[in-house]
């Protein structure tokens, strides 16, 4: 079952646990990457490799999606299973989560009839010993016959060891089941490898098998169930000093209360919304555009002189203009501040908890609790909440959730620029943004809900990650990371779009564009010519044509209601490009095209109505 | 981890030498032997056990007597009484004749939880021996002359915020939400406190935290564990809303 390896090839090391035990930060560790690592599971959505060089051996490792179990079926842990099992690697390097003993010991079990060599790195042993819970290494090295390193990924300590531990990877000793069960697997195949005899209950047909795989499987999982309830009990000990009711679970408990709830986001939305605009915008981003901005462009422009060179640089369409100095003066700074918090948020394990406050509401948009932690990644970005939809188990739940990511939720750069603009308008402005948005996501969110056969129906249950101190170290370095992600994917395609409008203007093409849509940008919605303009530019990154909307209020070339008709129209917009194919992999094209027709339709509708009935 | 099958047996073996007034080691050793058809050989036993429960507080040695200490009679006193309460719902009202009965009390007494062991002995009516005549210790329920079980097993929904409680049994819940209860180890058996049941329903288990909506939560089915529930109607305590905002700013 091992696939063919070229002789000499470097060995696979994989990084297997359960979801939110830890494995990102290990991996980020090892091998100095920076693949992301949150307080909430199945963060992981691909197999990431990379070749490092391990105490003096060069292997190649991989970081793998959580998994709860080899047979269950859930999307979000298929690819780990495929690895596992199609290709399985050389050695498994099992991160168990010190504090939640019993669930990696029950995958222990699964992994060990892999008869892949392994080691066990215990992780999280500080949140352990918060607890009271003290886990006895040697002993439980000692039941499951391999290395076990104790390691703290946050601080880095005993990652050596387990460098050198990987050399010393054993085969574990296989779970004893009871006799019956041994009967039971020998009628069913003649293999005595257990590996064999695992893949043919997994992979066996129904048919053939009957009943027999299933019921099999259920009695090898009970066993499972005994030998990790009974090894967990003979290596841990309780110290009776529990963590107690720290300030954190005290937050915790605000934060699911039916009330106090809603007031801790408020809150918290609040801060996050004052911090946006006052330091970001208000202080940090006029800051770099006073000092480094203004005084380049002034440069440039006095040596280019007018012309062409000067358009094509600094002109509105400038390559460095548009494409360069907005991404830095405007949205990065603005982003900075913004990632921060939010980085707290999602360290800390608030968003989870969202989830619980949030249930009821979305069943009325066909959804449930489920959705909120996809649909509150589209605040950070939302081709990766696209992609994190496909955790939901229902094709109604799918469709309508990617739906409202794509109409109304604003990903973080948008959100930085859009709140930015807002701040120069009267307050009425934000309140009538954010009520017109909200309602409109509600009603599309509940009509959709009723295209839908009403007993295609999710169920929820979410854990509940307990509420911690935020580790500033990582926040800052998730930011940094993030910031340079902006860099490195969002200015190409500032400049490429840039340059693009200077070929389409320069071509005659740009006013014919704007003649076409001048029917509903001029007549519907209020709007000047040019910000057809703005609207194209959305399709390439959500930020720049927030920007140039930014620009054109700045320049005083809008009145109020048009600031406000082309902030909304934009918000609900269509969203980037990345962020449509990631739609067309996870629902079909089909689904895709439509829900772009749609939410076009829907933006324009609404910043038409509002045009209408501006008073 | 509450199940201690070996201990448990010890304790069971020391409190019927006490019942006898032989409560020394030699007997110990004699009945362990008898056992396991090793007359005289002292092979039965294991001295180890005697370790064991002197250092978890629940046996003393005085010389050559090994006396069950307070905490050691209590726990020993349980499981005779599941011991004798299961024989007597085995010979009374199954039927079953002494060799059956025994075999199985032996077998079923180790699983029998304490909501259950109540049950049975309210149904059975607080019998006072088992069917070989030997005492039943006695429960709370028979102290407070309990006479009605009501539903043991009822769903979480019902359950008061903050109680702890025994899951008793999922009842058909899809494969993916099965499974997912399994991992986080809310399996029959296991104790859970309910955190709260609005607006969805939140539980902790060892530690974890795990939310579900109403609909799943009416499928896990609890014993109902009728002791808080006395203790809450009493005087002064009063709804969640209240117990809510005291535990927020408690100790």
């Amino acid at each position: 079952m091992r696939s063919a390896r070229r002789k000499g090839a470097p060995p696979t090391v994989a990084l297997v646990g359960v979801p939110n035990c830890g494995k990102s930060l290990i991996f980020n560790r090892l091998t100095g990457k920076s693949s992301t690592s949150t307080n909430y599971p199945y963060t992981t959505s691909e197999v990431v490799e990379q070749s490092v060089n391990l105490h003096g051996r060069d292997v190649v490792l991989l970081d793998t999606p959580g998994i709860t179990g080899l047979e269950f079926r859930a999307e979000e842990e298929a690819k780990t299973r495929e690895l596992l099992r199609g290709n399985p690697p050389d050695i498994i390097v099992q991160c168990v989560d010190a504090s939640h003993l019993v669930r990696s010991l029950i995958l222990c079990a699964q992994l060990a009839d892999l008869e892949i060599p392994m080691v066990v790195c215990l992780n999280m042993v500080d949140e352990a010993s918060d607890k009271g819970l003290i886990v006895d290494r040697e002993a439980l090295s000692a039941q499951l016959g391999v290395p076990v390193v104790p390691i703290c990924a946050l601080d880095g300590r005993g990652l050596t060891d387990l460098s050198k531990a990987i050399a010393q990877a054993r085969v574990p000793r296989p779970v004893v089941y009871p006799p019956h069960v041994e009967e039971k697997l020998r009628a069913l195949t003649p293999a005595t490898a257990r590996a064999t005899q695992v893949s043919v209950i997994l992979d066996g047909e129904p048919h053939r098998n009957g009943q027999a795989g299933p019921r099999i499987w259920h009695m090898v999982l009970e066993a499972h169930h005994h030998w990790a309830r009974s090894i967990g009990a003979k290596v841990t000990r309780t110290t009776g000093l529990g963590a107690g009711r720290s300030f954190w679970t005290r937050l915790a408990d605000l934060a699911l209360h039916p009330v106090g709830a809603w007031c801790f986001l408020l809150l918290t939305v609040a801060l996050v919304y004052l911090l946006v605009v006052e330091v970001g915008a208000r202080f940090l981003s006029v800051l770099i555009d006073g000092w480094v901005v203004v005084p380049l462009v002034e440069r440039i422009a006095s040596l280019t002189g007018p012309g062409h060179l000067h358009d094509v640089l600094v002109g509105p369409y400038g390559l460095l203009t548009l494409g360069l100095f907005n991404a830095i003066a405007t949205v990065l700074p603005i982003l900075a501040v913004f990632y921060v918090p939010f980085g707290v948020l999602e360290d800390v394990g608030y968003f989870p908890r969202l989830s619980v406050q949030f249930d009821r509401l979305f069943r009325w948009l066909g959804l449930n609790g489920n959705a909120v932690l996809p649909i509150t990644l589209g605040f950070g970005c939302s081709a990766v909440a696209t992609v994190a939809v496909r955790r939901l188990e229902t094709r109604k739940e799918r469709f309508i959730a990617a739906f409202l990511i794509a109409l109304g939720v604003p990903c973080s750069g948008q959100i930085g620029v859009v709140v930015s603009i807002l701040s120069t308008l009267p307050v009425l402005a934000l309140v009538g943004t954010v009520a017109i948005v909200l309602v409109l996501q509600l009603c599309v969110g509940a009509f959709l809900a009723r295209l839908f056969p009403k007993r295609a129906k999710g169920e929820f249950m979410v854990e509940l990650p307990p509420l911690r101190a935020p580790r500033w170290k990582n926040i800052m370095l998730r930011t940094y990371h993030r910031l340079v992600e902006f860099i490195t994917e969002a200015v190409p395609l500032f400049l490429a779009s840039a340059a693009t409008l200077l070929a389409l203007h320069y071509l005659g093409l740009l006013d014919r564009l704007r003649d076409l849509l001048a029917p509903v940008v001029v007549s519907g919605l209020g709007l000047p010519r040019n910000y057809a303009d703005a609207l194209l530019v959305t399709l390439a990154r959500r930020e720049l044509g927030a920007v140039m909307l930014k620009k054109m209020s700045d320049d005083h070339l809008l009145s109020l209601e048009q600031t406000f008709v082309g902030l909304l129209v934009m918000i609900l917009f269509l969203p980037c490009l990345t962020t449509t194919m990631a739609m067309g992999r996870v629902l079909g094209w089909r689904s895709a095209a439509g829900i772009s027709i749609a939410v076009m339709a829907i933006a324009t509708g609404a910043g038409a109505v509002v045009h209408l009935f501006w008073m | 981890m509450e199940a201690h099958p070996k201990q448990d047996e010890y304790l069971e073996v020391l409190y019927h030498l006490r019942e006898r007034h032989h409560s020394d080691a030699r007997s110990l050793a004699e009945h362990f032997d008898a056992r396991e058809g090793k007359p005289g050989t002292g092979q039965g036993f294991e001295p180890g056990m005697i370790t064991q429960l002197v250092e978890q507080g629940l046996l003393a040695v005085a010389g050559d007597e090994l006396l069950l200490t307070d905490v050691g009679l209590k726990r020993a006193e349980q499981i005779i009484r599941r011991h004798r309460l299961a024989e007597r719902l085995l010979a009374d009202v199954l039927h079953m004749k002494s060799q059956e009965f025994e075999a199985a009390a032996c077998e079923f007494e180790h699983v029998l939880a304490e909501e259950i062991t109540e049950g049975i002995c309210i149904l059975l009516g607080h019998p006072r021996e088992c069917p070989h005549g030997s005492p039943i210790p006695e429960g709370q329920c028979c102290r407070a002359g309990a006479s009605r079980i009501g539903s043991a097993a009822v769903p979480l929904t019902e359950v008061p915020v903050g109680s702890t409680v025994r899951v008793a049994y999922v009842n058909a819940l899809s494969e993916a939400r099965q499974h997912q209860l399994t991992h986080f180890d809310v399996v029959p058996g296991n104790l859970i406190r309910v955190h709260q049941l609005k607006p969805a329903v939140v539980i902790v288990h060892d530690e974890s935290m795990l939310a579900m909506e109403t609909a799943v939560a009416q499928k896990i089915y609890v014993w109902r564990n009728w002791k808080e529930e006395q203790a809450s109607e009493a005087p002064g305590a009063n709804g969640s809303r209240a117990s809510f905002w005291s535990r927020l700013f408690s100790r």
